[in-house]
């Protein structure tokens, strides 16, 4: 009995920041093409450990980072998924008022949500994208402190796609 | 001159070792060589100090793999969290698109 409650503990997210994922379980098997990455504490600090490993930007915009858990799944065909279970993770989430929506978007077949985790002090301590398409799930879950300026001005290096927020906006400024 | 003939002549004269003097030589000698286990405890301690040496070098370079492998696996997520921005960004744009909700308060200031 003891064990179990100990497993069950365990199995617990160790933070409010840490995503429960385990409802996607067992999903690897039907997917065409899986990543599943779960970098703890230990890796983290093992990594700020050498210097060098990551660029200076990207280890500025990532050095407050204490986890971070990516699993995305691409699938041949619709269906092979449960979208009522993305969206009970979704709902889940929602319903702890530290997380904020950032961005939410609903599409035929699936939506995106992008969720940011408000720390004691105000500070944003945690991210989340979560999103469900017919033949892809992606789920990020970052803990820590994650600069989105100094990630946004990596745009182009490290193989991470520019993100041109600005750019729509200084054009109609121009105009 | 003579005189200096007969001191070198003296002095150069052949003389017997004394008694037994070969003998505390040898002996001498037998005690300074080094002991068959001494010897091989000098080896086996520079054959630890090596294996040690060689277990450090192994262990830096399983943590530095493992350090690159976690900066790589983070340089993943990170572009897949830039990749879901971007389009996210670009649907957001469409008009077609059903935005339920775009918060632009304090995180909106984070994008930028």
């Amino acid at each position: 009995m003891k064990l179990a409650m100990t497993l069950a503990i365990l199995a617990l997210p160790l933070v409010a920041q840490e995503v429960d994922l385990s409802i996607f379980k067992g999903l690897e098997a039907k997917a065409r093409e899986t990543s599943n990455i779960d970098l703890g504490p230990e890796q983290m600090s093992l990594m700020k450990g050498f210097s060098g490993l990551l660029g200076g930007d990207l280890s500025e915009a990532t050095a407050g980072l204490k986890r971070v858990k990516v699993y995305s799944l691409e699938f041949d065909k619709d269906g092979m998924y449960s979208l009522a279970d993305a969206e009970s993770v979704r709902t889940k989430v929602k319903s702890d008022s530290k997380w904020l929506s950032l961005i939410s978007v609903k599409e035929k077949g699936g939506f995106t949500e992008i969720m940011t985790h408000k720390g004691p002090n105000g500070e944003m301590d945690g991210f989340l994208v979560l999103a469900a398409e017919p033949r892809e799930l992606t789920i990020v879950n970052i803990i820590g402190v994650l600069d989105m300026n100094k990630l946004a001005k990596l745009g182009g290096k490290f193989g991470i796609p520019k993100i041109e927020v600005d750019k729509e906006k200084k054009k109609t400024k121009e105009d | 001159m003579p005189n200096i003939e007969t001191q070198l002549r003296a002095a150069l004269r052949r003389k017997d070792a004394p008694a037994g003097l070969a003998g505390r030589i040898i002996a001498k000698a037998e005690g300074r060589r080094v002991r068959p286990q001494f010897a091989w405890l000098a080896i086996a301690a520079a054959v630890l100090v090596m294996a040690g040496i060689g277990w450090q070098y192994q262990q830096e370079r399983e943590r530095r793999l493992a350090a690159e492998n976690t900066a790589q696996q983070l340089e993943f997520a990170l572009r897949m969290v830039a990749e879901r921005l971007t389009k996210v960004e670009r649907q957001v744009r469409r008009p077609e698109m059903r935005v339920i909700h775009l918060q632009t308060n304090r995180p909106q200031e984070n994008l930028q």
